[in-house]
């Protein structure tokens, strides 16, 4: 469900690109570039045992 | 004599938006295999696969921001400055996806692992995708410094932006569906996924009332 969730969240980026809203085309790359490397970082950690 | 230099810049930027299109249909087009080998080879994507997905669609947004808002009269910084941050954004996006596809070739890189999934064209899907990272951040450098003559001038609204912003859009649906599907109402992709749990979720619940 988080996976499905942020390919909703770049789905919603993208629209809110076409419509012209930069700022908040910014701050949702941002969170969803996060949300990306916290779920890499999950399943990292979470195959190898390892935690940073 | 002045002039000249103007128009050659006004012929490269044309060019750079037929390039952008290029670059983000490209990228479309990388995953619409990737949907092809989902449904028609019949391979669940890993959570891996899936988190490359994301940072190749996070590496296209970049030129379809220039893209839509080279068509924008709202101030937002110059028209040079909403390239170079598109590109800043494609830059940033493909080098966690290289960090994600690279780790997966890692993972697999023992003499004798069958690797995950089948391969295309002799390199598996993770593979492909390291090389894909690699061409995005080197195209955004060199679009970046080249940046001055590249800098599209027309504003026109554009058939194609749209068309292309569209056809995205539906890409990007489809994936939202199928990782749904793949997923059910766990928080997390299984490691090694074998089935669409909603679907295994949907016919468990059926068979319980029969």
């Amino acid at each position: 469900m988080i996976a499905s969730g942020i390919f909703l969240a770049l789905l919603v980026l993208l629209l809110r690109m076409r419509r012209g809203s930069w700022r908040s085309t910014l701050v949702l790359f941002i969170a969803a570039l996060v949300a990306i490397a916290l779920l890499f970082n999950h399943h990292m950690t979470d195959s190898l045992g390892l935690s940073f | 004599m002045s002039r000249e230099p103007k128009e050659t810049g006004a012929k490269l930027g044309s060019i750079q938006v037929v390039l952008m299109h290029v670059q983000v249909l490209g990228i479309v087009g990388v995953l619409c295999g990737a949907l092809f080998v989902q449904f028609v080879g019949g391979e669940y994507p890993c959570p891996l696969c899936l988190l490359q997905r994301m940072a190749m669609m996070l590496a296209a947004m970049g030129p379809m921001y220039v893209l839509v808002a080279r068509e924008s009269a709202e101030p937002h910084g110059s028209t040079r400055a909403r390239f170079m941050r598109g590109y800043g954004m494609s830059i940033v996006a493909a080098v966690l996806g290289l960090a994600i596809s690279s780790r997966q070739v890692l993972l697999h890189i023992m003499p004798g692992d069958p690797g995950y999934g089948s391969p295309v064209m002799g390199w598996h899907l993770y593979t492909w995708a390291v090389v894909v990272f690699l061409v995005v951040i080197v195209v955004s450098g060199f679009t970046m410094m080249f940046s001055e003559s590249l800098v599209p001038r027309d504003r026109r609204r554009s058939m194609a932006t749209r068309a292309t912003s569209s056809v995205f859009a539906i890409v990007i649906s489809i994936n939202v569906i199928s990782t749904f599907a793949e997923s059910g109402i766990r928080l997390f992709v299984p490691d090694n996924p074998t089935q669409y749990e909603l679907v295994e979720e949907v016919e468990s619940e059926f068979g319980r009332s029969e």
